[in-house]
């Protein structure tokens, strides 16, 4: 005899469940179309779905899915079904591994059938390396159907204009870390609709002082390609200085444009004190660390809440590091 | 192990005494009720470990039973084999006045028995025993394939649902017709 589970009381059955992993709820919800409905009766609010488009895997509850191009002439002992599409997997420890015929296909079938079935949003969304614009436009569409809102977003898409992105940030609030690496130009005057906790542009030569002014409620900024200049970052630091970007952890700025002439917060570049030797390590909210040496030490106006800074005009780019130490 | 019927029993008194604030506390006796299942056996367990029942504990909470009256109203629960009673009984002694474990390895093996001790320990609402047997049962398909899930957890396929959902409504139909039937002639 076996153990007849759907005759458990239903608080029982939630809670076997909540002992199953990940792959064992795919395998259960195959059972039947009744154990489907009981899977997707769960709640998983706590587990998050990370869809990486560059490493190809989606993650949750501590589990990988990667998905594989089928190898012609390879035999493979097990298959399952996700949706409509039956394919070859292997499953190891936490690890499963599915073979389709287009792995970026594969891939956002995979979220979209986890998504669906274990009714859980996508926390992070990696959308980088070799994706189509005609995938990146159905996962992204799948994605702003279903949430208001996204932990992490990175959006490294060649061929994305201006106004797809524009499009992209109005209907979903990042909350935890927007990173374009995307070529893209952004038009004088244009802001952001919210600021995440960081922000990350791999080409940020629109990003103006403005855009800078706005970031209150950001920890982290990291622009690369950067043309702000010091009397921008004086601005700024001037502002750090009376008070305002409480939240502020780091600036990590690289760009061609600073001098040697215009002081930052009263400080004139380069900024570095060699006899400083000693390395300062800090983390940066939940995915950045960041490390300073040579660094010259200000102080905030209001609070005497430390900060260290360095603008070393020899290297190239020029690179301009700010960390608070609170 | 709990005491049955035949064994030994102490007094609870129906009003708790109050020690002097100054003295040592002397030890309250403790009390103690009484259950039994299908099998009719009694068995004596006291009120600590019963504590773990939350079922238990609301009936008992405000009581005041003296040992006589404990003794002669034991606490019925007619819907549990005495066999997993008993085990229950044992896991409530075990685990009286200590943090459980993280683990629990002497649940029984046998899925017919497993079965029943969730539903006895869902019933009596012993949250950390329910985990327990709940761990174990998921633990059951680990590894296992769709339709070796299907098997060990007697899942019917969806022919089978849909069929016995058919019996199930063409049951209902009959039932409402013969209590439409019955009222009919009730009428008359």
């Amino acid at each position: 005899m076996g153990f007849p589970i759907y005759r458990l009381p239903s608080v029982a059955l939630g809670e076997v469940m909540k002992f199953m992993d990940v792959f064992q709820l795919i395998d259960l919800a195959q059972c039947s179309k009744k154990s489907a409905c009981h899977v997707r009766s769960q709640e998983f609010s706590q587990s998050k779905l990370f869809l990486d488009y560059r490493t190809n895997y989606v993650e949750l509850k501590n589990s990988k899915i990667y998905a594989w191009n089928i190898k012609p002439g390879r035999e493979y002992e097990d298959s399952r079904q996700f949706g409509t599409h039956i394919v070859p997997v292997h499953i190891s420890h936490k690890i499963m591994e599915t073979y389709w015929s287009d792995r970026k296909e594969g891939l956002e079938i995979l979220v979209k059938f986890l998504a669906k079935l274990l009714r859980m949003k996508v926390d992070q969304f990696f959308a980088e390396g070799e994706i189509s614009m005609e995938r990146f436009n159905s996962s992204m569409n799948f994605v702003l159907e279903n949430q208001k809102d996204i932990v992490r977003f990175k959006i490294g898409v060649e061929g994305l204009t201006e106004k797809e992105l524009i499009g992209i940030l109005k209907q979903i609030k990042v909350l935890g870390e927007l990173w374009i690496s995307s070529n893209l130009f952004i038009t004088e005057g244009f802001q952001f609709p919210s600021y995440p906790e960081m922000l990350r542009l791999d080409h940020s030569s629109w990003f103006t002082l403005n855009h800078l002014l706005a970031c209150t409620d950001c920890i982290r900024i990291a622009l690369n390609e950067t043309t702000l200049t010091n009397k921008d970052l004086d601005v700024f630091i001037g502002k750090w200085k009376l008070g305002e970007y409480s939240k502020l952890e780091c600036l990590d700025f690289k760009g061609t444009e600073f001098d040697e002439k215009t002081s930052i917060g009263q400080l004139t570049p380069p900024i570095v004190d060699f006899q400083n030797q000693q390395k300062e390590l800090k983390l940066i909210g939940q995915y950045y660390g960041a490390s300073i040496q040579n660094a010259v030490n200000i102080r905030k106006d209001t609070d005497g809440v430390r900060a260290s800074v360095r603008l070393d005009l020899q290297t190239r780019p020029n690179q301009f590091l700010f960390i608070v130490w609170n | 192990m709990s005491s049955t019927e035949q064994g030994t029993s102490s007094a609870a008194p129906a009003e708790p005494t109050t020690a002097p604030e100054s003295a040592a506390a002397p030890e309250v006796p403790e009390s103690f009720y009484y259950v039994h299942g299908k099998d009719k056996v009694v068995h004596k367990v006291s009120a600590g470990a019963l504590q773990h029942s939350a079922l238990i504990h609301g009936m008992i909470s405000n009581l005041g039973y003296t040992e006589e009256q404990a003794k002669a109203n034991p606490f019925p629960f007619e819907n549990i084999d005495g066999d997993i009673l008993q085990m229950v009984v044992d896991w409530c002694n075990q685990h009286k006045g200590k943090p459980t474990p993280p683990e629990d390895t002497n649940l029984p093996k046998q899925k017919e028995k497993l079965f029943d001790l969730v539903l006895a320990v869902n019933y009596l609402e012993i949250k950390e025993l329910l985990t327990y047997c709940c761990k174990q049962v998921a633990m059951m398909v680990k590894g296992k394939s769709p339709e070796e899930i299907r098997e060990i957890w007697m899942i019917p396929t969806d022919a089978e649902d849909e069929a016995a959902e058919k019996e199930a409504k063409k049951r209902a139909g009959k039932e409402a017709a013969g209590e439409t039937a019955a009222a009919a002639g009730d009428a008359k």
